[in-house]
């Protein structure tokens, strides 16, 4: 008696564990998925709804929605000149920008491509700039474009460009500051587009490269019909990347110009900080957030649209 | 014997004109480790100079690391860097693990949901993120700083590359041994993926080490401080940036610059490795 009871003790155990086990197995993949789950919600989709519905609401001081006011934000914030301005500056910085934080890169990545006498140092001094911060860059480049004793200045007066009396105050002339701030943007992010590209024209096939030569193929009609196209997937990705962190622009007019000379530097991103964190507007800041967004969400849905026609995936 | 003469001085005259632009690229960087030995009259000099009038000038930095917040700002941003770079692996290869191995309900979908936390920018949430921290009771804190970094879209998209080069019979074998779901993930999964995870937590670390506006608005107790932040407040407190600022950025580039020394060929290799199509 005594055994078989344990006996069927023991089946019964099995079967709950079985019954326990597939539990388990069923919520496995979700348990893994869960933790990163978790974070993504509570800081990237759940904070983007809670922006969504400040600008769209008037709100107090501790951050609650006092009332629901509709598109009224919108309307208010498109006759400010100031956010006028700022969309201006931004939709500028960008242009200026983009163009060259993926084509210097490149040409960076062809050049590192060729295993050469040093090509092991400099391929190490391009990626360089990626070690550095913001902050830290901003000072290095104040400094290097100072008006008096900025080495810039003093190089373009050696070599005769400019005239001591003229003297370009890069950081705090209306016309320069936004193009010098693009300048250290570029000079910023250099290094990691470098790597990428670098690591994508690496993976461009040899016999590609050989059957091209046998042809006869000049050097730049190989980087334009065959490196660029098999590479396109990576300076896609490196060309909308780029284009957000020029609309995101925000923290080198933070530390360098503070929006000026005459908000000729105050981007979108800027505006959210002084409106909603200095101002304490956050139905304002939040508005100015979305609006940035869409602009950013818009660009690249016309990236996406093009894609197809000049991005080769095989 | 002289067209091969003539490709051999093309050769070299292109390796020194790309060490040349090397140099110039690494060149501000360079200076602002000059600038760091320079007394203020040569700091200020005109016409200005590259080098300092000697190197035994130590002042700015013994300024810099006795008589200034700097080492508690760099243990602040080396924990949470290490912390963050950390976590957001572990997270990153959890799920890509279950995205590579798992066939389960939702897949599409939960893989969706956290790819597209790329499409919202830090920057566009900033003001809700703040206000959540600040009702956790996090500001000043270093979770406050760390929680909005936790997430690495891009990382389980090349971890899960990554695992995918793993053959499913290969795990089917393991599990057949009695191999479980997380001894697999550390014994087989991890090594496989070492280039990667170099590549990765190396450039995650210099990320969030190089971060800015989140923690400038997170915190505002001077102990609490990042690098990248305590350095615009020295900027700050000495009136105008002068040769210390440049010790301070010595000093706070030399973390990353060693990584880089070491790690950049990795990075490069691991690069290229996530995107081997799998």
């Amino acid at each position: 008696m005594s055994t078989s009871k344990s006996l069927k003790d023991r089946g019964q155990i099995a079967g709950k564990k079985t019954l326990g086990r597939k539990i388990v197995e069923f919520q496995k993949p979700y348990l893994f998925v869960l933790p990163i789950l978790i974070f993504a919600v509570a800081f990237s989709y759940y904070p983007f709804i809670r922006t969504l519905l400040y600008s769209l609401s008037a709100v107090n001081k501790q951050g609650e929605i006092v009332r629901f006011v509709g598109l009224k934000n919108y309307l208010g914030i498109f006759s400010r000149e100031e956010f006028m301005n700022a969309i201006g500056v931004t939709l500028e910085f960008t242009l200026l920008y983009v163009p060259l934080a993926v084509i210097l890169p490149f040409t960076l990545a062809l050049i590192a491509n060729k295993r050469k006498l040093f090509s092991n140092i400099y391929q190490t001094l391009f990626a360089l700039p990626m070690a550095v911060s913001v902050s830290a860059s901003c000072y290095i480049f104040q400094q290097l474009l100072h008006r008096k004793i900025g080495l810039v200045n003093y190089f373009l007066e050696v070599i005769g460009v400019m005239q001591n009396k003229t003297n370009i105050d890069w950081l705090n002339d209306k016309v320069w500051a936004l193009p010098s701030l693009s300048v250290i943007m570029v000079w910023i992010h250099i290094g990691f587009n470098f790597m990428l590209l670098l690591a994508a024209v690496r993976n461009v096939p040899d016999e590609l490269i050989e059957s091209a030569n046998l042809e006869g193929c000049g050097y730049w009609r190989k980087v334009f019909k065959i490196v660029i196209p098999i590479t396109s997937p990576t300076i896609f990705f490196v060309f909308c990347t780029q284009m957000v962190a020029g609309i995101m622009m925000n923290a080198p007019t933070m530390i360098l110009t503070k929006g000026g000379p005459v908000n000729s530097t105050s981007t979108m991103i800027y505006y959210v900080y002084t409106t909603g964190f200095r101002s304490g507007n956050y139905a304002l800041g939040s508005t100015a957030s979305i609006v940035t967004f869409l602009l950013a969400f818009i660009f690249l849905m016309f990236n996406f649209m093009y894609e197809k026609k000049g991005v080769v995936y095989d | 014997m002289i067209p091969n003469k003539i490709i051999k001085a093309k050769s070299i005259v292109e390796s020194v004109f790309s060490l040349a632009l090397g140099i110039l690229i690494a060149f501000p960087l360079f200076y602002a480790f000059m600038c760091g030995f320079k007394d203020d009259a040569t700091f200020d000099s005109y016409p200005p100079t590259i080098f300092p009038k000697d190197f035994t000038y130590f002042d700015n930095f013994k300024h810099v690391l006795f008589d200034s917040l700097v080492p508690r700002f760099m243990l602040n941003s080396l924990l949470i860097a290490v912390v963050v770079t950390l976590v957001r692996l572990l997270l990153s290869m959890f799920a890509a693990y279950s995205f590579a191995f798992f066939n389960f309900k939702g897949k599409n979908v939960l893989f969706f949901i956290i790819i597209g936390t790329m499409m919202i920018p830090t920057e566009a949430v900033l003001i809700p993120n703040y206000i959540t921290i600040s009702k956790l009771g996090l500001l000043n804190s270093y979770v406050g700083i760390m929680a909005v970094y936790f997430v690495s879209a891009i990382q389980v998209f090349m971890f899960r590359q990554s695992f995918k080069t793993i053959s499913s019979s290969l795990r089917e074998a393991a599990f057949l041994d009695g191999c479980g779901d997380l001894q697999f993930f550390f014994e087989i999964c991890i090594p496989v993926s070492k280039a990667t995870i170099t590549a990765l937590s190396l450039n995650s670390f210099v990320a969030v080490w190089n971060t800015y506006l989140w923690p400038l608005l997170v915190t505002n107790r001077p102990e609490m401080r990042t690098v990248q932040v305590g350095i615009t407040m020295l900027a700050a407190d000495d009136s105008g940036v002068k040769a210390p600022i440049f010790a301070a950025i010595a000093i706070i580039l030399l973390p990353t610059i060693i990584i880089f020394a070491f790690g950049q060929r990795n990075i490069v290799r691991g690069i290229a490795s996530g995107s081997v199509k799998g």
